[in-house]
């Protein structure tokens, strides 16, 4: 039976022997043996952090086959699993900003369209009123 | 700084069947149990010079994983698909030979995974690790009472569990 050698008791959950049923549940609860692919996995690690110390060479062949992409520290974020989302949460930000500028040009561009009009506006009536006092004094801007 | 290869290897050598074993009694299912072990053992490399003795390594290992396996089954429990009863399969028929006693033990793995987290910790460290309610306490950062009274009504609830569907077993 495999049972941690540090630590062999026989008593159960209140502190007396084990019962018939806790014996069971022990044998049940017996330690398994890892699958070989995560000896695999920590080897390949470990091969891979020995690389990185070794040399500057990005790419990594491990011993089973197949390339790596070793990231140096600073870069490690990228291979994170919150990168993406990261990368994700920039592109909105940038969306949102080109977005507010676009509007506020926008803005700025009626308000010069409205004020253009009102001063057009204003000079046509200067301009008629002008032409009204000419008339009333016997110009006629016409001849 | 991370920790020497040679020393890193007797340690995932000496301790892997452990850490895996707790990974997967807590997630109830392997590929979530061997992602688990892989980022514990990670995280020993990266940090292990700061754990000076055998018993501390074995502290430390059973105190990550018991933590990483509850917030993989935290982020399981959200999920609605896994491949836990796949693997539940393959265990069931590779033991049934055995006869009724591999069946009783098939049986209490697989209930013990219907019991509520808390519970399902301290059962596994207590019949799978071997270790004393107070050890339990220790490692887990919770009062000795919490402990026993979660060992108690675990073993309670997986009694009654267990009484009920060996009826339905035999008469079936």
């Amino acid at each position: 039976m495999d049972r941690p050698e540090e630590m062999q008791t026989n008593e159960g959950a209140g502190g007396e022997e084990f019962d018939a049923f806790e014996q069971e549940l022990r044998k049940a609860l017996e330690r398994v043996d890892a699958p070989p692919t995560l000896r695999a996995f920590l080897e390949t690690a470990i091969e891979a952090e020995e690389h990185r110390k070794r040399t500057s060479n990005l790419w990594f062949t491990p011993k089973r086959g197949g390339k790596l992409l070793v990231l140096p520290k600073p870069w490690r974020w990228m291979a994170s699993p919150w990168a993406g989302g990261a990368v994700a949460a920039l592109l909105v930000a940038g969306v949102f900003v080109t977005g507010a500028h676009v509007h506020e040009e926008r803005v700025k561009q009626a308000q010069a369209t409205q004020q253009f009009e009102q001063a057009t506006q204003i000079t046509d009536r200067a301009l008629e009123h002008a032409r009204e006092k000419m008339r009333k004094a016997g110009v006629d801007l016409n001849q | 700084m991370a920790m020497e290869s040679g020393e890193f290897r007797r340690l995932i050598e000496a301790h892997q069947r452990m850490v895996f074993s707790l990974a997967l009694r807590v997630t109830g299912e392997h590929g979530a149990a061997e992602e688990v072990a892989q980022d514990v053992f990670l995280e020993l490399h990266r940090g292990g010079e700061k754990l000076e003795s055998e018993d501390h390594i074995r502290f430390w290992l059973r105190r990550v994983t018991v933590h990483r396996a509850t917030d993989a089954l935290r982020k399981k429990s959200r999920q609605p698909e896994s491949g836990a009863e796949e693997w539940m399969e393959e265990q069931y028929v590779q033991d049934n030979a055995e006869g009724l006693n591999a069946a009783v033990v098939v049986l209490l793995d697989e209930l013990l995974r219907t019991l509520p987290e808390a519970m399902r910790v301290v059962i596994v460290l207590r019949y799978q690790e071997d270790m004393l309610p107070d050890e339990i306490a220790k490692l887990l950062g919770q009062p000795v009472a919490t402990v026993k009274s979660n060992l108690q009504r675990g073993l309670k609830l997986l009694r009654r569990k267990a009484d009920v569907t060996m009826k339905e077993y035999m008469r079936g």
